[in-house]
């Protein structure tokens, strides 16, 4: 009997006595009571469990866009074209593609190649050398 | 007064005769102010002692006479290729020159390095060449001299 269904301590005895023998204890068998429970706290868990997830959601979204956004820098990093000042004089002039073009003569490997790329393509070759030259002659108009 | 009437024809044909050569003369005058024609200028570059690897200077016309129309190579074998300029300094008076060889056989000495072909109008241009910088083998920058020479 659940604590709700017993009656107030001042209620009438006689009338206690014939309410129970009117409506007698119903009898639960243990076995059902463990299988509601059983069910209750396999719903129950089952709610936190995609509660959690939905949690999880939003933080790993937030990572997903922190590894792309990195990636992508990483990407851009590559592709950056050098300075056409070579040899670091504070300008561009002749001899910055002198430079530029005595570095592809002694057959530079990839890495180095991107470090003085300056067309954006990821090689150094005769072109960016070209566009050295052409920026050290450049007339303002 | 069969005298005077001589003196007087003769002042007055030569009278007319120096008004004749004046005008021709002002006619000339005027031609030659207005006529256009082609002047080409070498450029050389003295690097003295070093060998010259590289090299780049500034050319240019003060009077505004003078416009650019063509470049070409110089002397030695490793600057006979035009050297590098702006297409767009073309029908200007000021141009900027540069040329480099990674070879190993380089002039050294004053060395004919381009010529530069103008087209001017009038009187005798303004041209000025100023050094910009130059490298030797392995890219040490050296001092040059500088010279036109039409």
């Amino acid at each position: 009997m659940r604590p709700e269904d017993e009656p107030p301590d001042d209620a009438p005895r006689k009338l206690v006595s014939d309410l129970r023998a009117l409506f007698p204890a119903a009898r639960v068998p243990a076995e059902v009571d463990e299988a509601i429970l059983g069910r209750a706290r396999a719903t129950l868990a089952a709610r936190r469990r995609k509660r959690t997830l939905l949690r999880l959601v939003p933080l790993a979204a937030a990572a997903t866009l922190v590894l792309w956004l990195a990636l992508g820098r990483k990407e851009r990093d590559t592709r950056r074209v050098a300075s056409a000042d070579v040899d670091g004089s504070g300008r561009v002039d002749i001899v910055d593609a002198y430079v530029l073009a005595l570095r592809i003569e002694d057959r530079p490997d990839a890495t180095e190649g991107r470090r003085f790329d300056q067309n954006g393509d990821g090689e150094l070759d005769r072109r960016d050398v070209d566009l050295v030259a052409s920026a050290a002659v450049r007339v303002g108009s | 007064m069969r005298v005077v009437k001589s003196w007087c024809a003769a002042l007055a044909l030569l009278l007319s005769g120096a008004l004749v050569i004046a005008r021709a003369a002002v006619q000339v005058s005027q031609q030659s102010e207005t006529a256009e024609r082609f002047l080409a200028v070498d450029v050389f570059v003295d690097s003295g002692d070093a060998l010259l690897a590289a090299w780049q200077v500034e050319l240019a016309d003060t009077s505004g006479r003078a416009r650019v129309v063509g470049v070409e190579g110089g002397e030695h074998a490793a600057f006979q290729e035009a050297p590098y300029y702006d297409p767009s300094a073309l029908q200007r008076g000021r141009i900027v020159l540069a040329s480099f060889h990674v070879g190993a056989e380089l002039p050294s000495g004053r060395t004919r390095v381009a010529r530069v072909h103008f087209l001017v109008s009038g009187g005798e241009p303004a041209l000025e060449i100023t050094p910009v910088t130059a490298a030797t083998q392995g890219g040490g920058r050296i001092d040059i001299r500088t010279e036109l020479s039409r």
